[in-house]
């Protein structure tokens, strides 16, 4: 036998193909549209309702989130304890959450308890009653954690960055703040809850062992929903930002959060598959620029991000770090001289290979099993988008070259536009 | 049922092998049985700082992460108190380069003085991020020394205090490499679309010619029975006060372990338990408030840990939770809330298992246990629980001698200031 070479790393291959899931798109007998993913080892349903019910929709920070998590807890038939104690004693999970731009239903049950979770996870998303009683009770939980939110830097810095980049009166950028909490009563929520929880807004991702029974209780359950009216979202002019430092001072913080970005283009522009490969070049995975930089090699902090995130209306660039308090100053700078690093120089064909072998294989590892493969689809069908935006991002990633990079630098990162936010010292 | 298949190299490693054929992703998981309770007293948190420096290239290959990006792969890894455990996660065609990285960090690593500093400064970072940047990120470093006197669980992974970390040298650093980063100290796990003739070849190719080293049988005090309430209290600028208690509950393998997890949740687990129900949403003593079992393999902690609203005492508060476990002690639970809490257990069992990758960490956590089948048999261990069991155990451990509590009191919180924003128009 060869004696072993350990310095050579063994034969391994580029992935250049990814087999996508298979997703059957049909309409149940109301005409709402269901997408379905069958697969997976273990005999588990996941249901994700997608509802145009997000922030977007609103002028009050709560309104959207609030009436999301009021759907479980009362309806005509069941208090708030009687919903919780049949997810409960059928170990299922009812997960209601609303975001910027949707709200999404979500419930995760063993088949063979589909029956009995079903009908009430039904039950809380169309018969709710928004009892003030539990309000009043979810109002100050929530406002009390906001207290201890806001004792964080890293949350100071997060709300800040988002008013600063989308205006602090637009839905996306609106701030948390104390007398919010006062602002919502039972009708508030129920005259959102009528008007957008209906199956005109709903689009339904099903995934986990969908079979038949499956289909026919998810049928007698969705499938006779009324139709109300659909809602479309009252489009906001998308305003250019102006280079802005924001410091807030917590005099006792021990590291300070920054929070650097800029506005960018949506998911549905062309240039957005692309943006996907910087950014991840940028600060997107363990052996990024700004990883090396200011963790590897400088051991500012434990880690930085860089992300890009498409919203419906827009889309936003974001590096996120805590980082040594002492060295806040320098940090920003090296995040700055990266972005530089990336507008002024060619990228090196060895790292421009590793991050496309890393994104192949960040795909590939992104479809492993029902719940993360549903949940890479819950970001696509937002957009109208379905695995075919995989195909299409493979196809960017095995193609795109470094001048392509440099040039969506020079064209995106527009540092005349750039928000930095620093909570902590500064 | 989790199918694996067990084979021991000569040199004593364990690999186990799951085969999954939905998945094209191979997890790749390797345990080494080292923890936070093997440190020196004086250098705690050296496990986890041990953990940050297998990423810094190894004898023969001067990156870790680069080859394995390479590969399409990802990794991380995590040090508790009983375990540090790394992983991979990589298209199953490129499987060899992780034995290829993970064999030559076992044979040895590459350390300089230069790797050790930045990593010490990362981990502090990592310090002040997780325990002192937070509010109430602390109380775990109070508590524990509370609860234990004897055993190492007394602090936390991360370290009792940054100084710790600051003061380890390069020489400890090997020292703690060869005491604990043997072959026959850890267990691999493989779990994929793989066959087990596959993997036998790689294993024994990559891993077979590390010699197998001696590993000092563990020697751990054991924490003895506590005879007296313990009680604490320390002040921070935080918006609520908080309550946290630990009584010592039995050790992972011992029989009382699964009552008294099923206990933990039909106090706290779901919107439908007793504690969110009665003192939460009926009489509005709590914000938040949550029972766990700390899940360690020695003699563990029972916790519960609640926000109290403004304007509760922490006497009432306290005498809240107390009521509540005396009903426990003293009163019969339903078959029927018993049947729901093991019935969670179930339903969370499954869900776990639908990730390669959480279920290649479960077969070695388990073998470390004794054997990697307990995975298999742990749904009945909760379904065998009786109502009786559930009373006797209430009463081993929910003694006031038993508990260690802290009262974590709010102090005015420092000033936040916006400073005028500074633009260039």
């Amino acid at each position: 036998m060869d004696k072993l070479d350990r310095k050579i790393h063994p034969e391994y291959k580029t992935i250049s193909n990814i087999v996508i899931p298979q997703v059957q798109k049909i309409k149940l007998s109301n005409g709402m549209p269901i997408h379905i993913m069958n697969g997976g080892s273990q005999d588990i349903v996941k249901i994700d309702l997608l509802v145009k019910a997000g922030a977007i929709y609103t002028n009050h920070k709560l309104e959207a989130p609030v009436t999301s998590i009021m759907l479980g807890e009362g309806t005509k038939d069941k208090n708030a304890h009687e919903i919780a104690e049949v997810f409960d004693y059928y170990g299922a999970y009812f997960m209601p959450s609303a975001e910027k731009d949707n709200a999404f239903v979500s419930m995760l049950s063993l088949n063979k308890y589909l029956d009995n979770t079903l009908p009430v996870y039904i039950d809380a998303l169309t018969q709710s009653t928004m009892p003030q009683k539990e309000l009043s009770i979810l109002l100050e939980r929530r406002k009390n954690n906001f207290f201890i939110e806001s004792e964080k830097t890293s949350f100071l810095a997060r709300e800040a960055f988002f008013e600063q980049l989308f205006g602090e009166n637009h839905p996306y950028g609106l701030k948390s703040k104390e007398e919010h909490y006062s602002q919502i009563d039972s009708n508030i929520l129920l005259s959102f809850y009528k008007e957008h929880y209906n199956a005109a807004n709903f689009e339904l991702v099903l995934s986990g062992k969908i079979n038949e029974a499956v289909l026919k209780t998810i049928d007698i359950n969705f499938g006779k929903m009324p139709f109300a009216k659909a809602i479309t979202s009252n489009k906001i002019a998308n305003s250019k930002n102006k280079k802005k430092l924001i410091v807030i001072k917590k005099s006792d913080a021990v590291q300070s959060s920054i929070r650097m970005g800029f506005k960018t283009v949506t998911k549905s522009h062309s240039d957005f598959l692309g943006l996907e490969i910087l950014v991840t070049i940028f600060g997107g995975y363990f052996g990024s620029r700004l990883m090396k930089n200011i963790r590897e090699e400088k051991g500012y902090t434990y880690g930085i991000h860089a992300m890009l995130v498409s919203l419906q209306q827009t889309g936003y660039i974001a590096v996120a770090a805590d980082v040594k308090a002492e060295n806040a100053k320098d940090a920003v700078v090296e995040i700055e001289r990266e972005i530089e690093k990336l507008q002024n120089e060619t990228i090196s064909e060895e790292e421009l290979a590793l991050v496309k072998n890393f994104m192949m294989g960040e795909m590939l590892q992104s479809l492993d099993g029902t719940l993360s493969t549903s949940e890479v689809y819950k970001g696509l069908v937002q957009f109208g988008y379905g695995f075919s935006y995989f195909e299409k991002l493979k196809d960017k990633i095995l193609g795109i070259t470094a001048q392509e990079l440099k040039n969506l630098a020079n064209k995106y990162f527009v540092s005349e536009e750039m928000i930095t936010v620093v909570a902590g010292k500064y | 049922m989790i199918l694996f298949d067990k084979f021991i190299l000569d040199n004593g490693l364990k690999v186990l092998v799951h085969k999954d054929k939905t998945t094209p992703v191979v997890a790749f998981n390797l345990l080494y049985d080292v923890g936070a309770r093997d440190e020196n007293p004086n250098r705690t948190g050296f496990a986890h700082l041990f953990e940050h420096l297998m990423f810094e290239g190894s004898v023969n290959i001067p990156s870790y992460d680069t080859p394995l990006q390479k590969a399409g792969g990802e990794n991380n890894a995590f040090t508790n108190n009983d375990i540090t455990n790394y992983y991979i996660t990589l298209p199953k065609e490129n499987i060899e380069t992780a034995f290829w990285l993970e064999s030559d960090r076992m044979l040895g690593l590459d350390l300089t003085q230069e790797k050790l500093d930045i990593q010490k400064k990362v981990v502090i970072e990592e310090f002040k991020q997780r325990y002192l940047n937070q509010p109430y990120g602390d109380w775990n470093l109070f508590l524990r020394p509370m609860a234990y006197k004897v055993h190492p669980y007394r602090w936390s992974t991360i370290g009792k205090e940054i100084s710790h970390i600051e003061n380890t040298t390069l020489q400890e650093v090997k020292e703690f490499f060869f005491k604990h980063y043997a072959p026959n100290n850890a267990i691999l796990v493989v779990a994929g679309n793989i066959e087990l003739d596959d993997i036998k070849n790689l294993a024994e190719k990559w891993f077979g010619p590390i010699p197998k080293r001696d590993i000092a049988k563990r020697n751990i005090p054991q924490e003895p029975p506590q005879i007296e309430a313990r009680k604490d209290e320390v002040e921070r600028p935080v918006p609520l006060n908080a309550i946290y208690q630990a009584y010592h509950m039995s050790a992972k393998m011992e029989q009382d372990y699964y009552a008294t997890d099923l206990i933990s949740d039909i106090l706290s687990n779901g919107k439908s338990a007793r504690l969110m129900q009665r003192l939460v949403k009926e009489q509005k003593l709590f914000s938040t408030i949550s029972a766990y079992i700390s899940g360690d393999i020695d003699a563990g902690l029972f916790l519960i840990n609640g926000n109290l609203n403004d304007g509760i005492s922490f006497e009432d508060g306290e005498k809240a939770i107390s009521i509540e476990l005396e009903y426990i002690k003293n009163e019969t639970i339903e078959k029927y809330e018993l049947n729901k809490v093991k019935n969670k257990v179930e339903s969370t069992l499954i869900f776990s298992e639908v990730s390669v990758l959480n279920k290649a960490m479960n077969l070695a956590y388990n073998e470390l246990l004794g054997d990697a089948n307990l995975i298999n048999l742990e749904a009945d261990q909760y379904r065998k629980v009786t109502v009786e069991q559930i009373k006797e155990v209430a009463n081993k451990i929910f003694q006031p001698t038993n508990c260690s509590t802290l009262y974590y009191k709010k102090q005015p919180m420092a000033e936040i200031n916006i400073e005028k924003p500074i633009s260039n128009d």
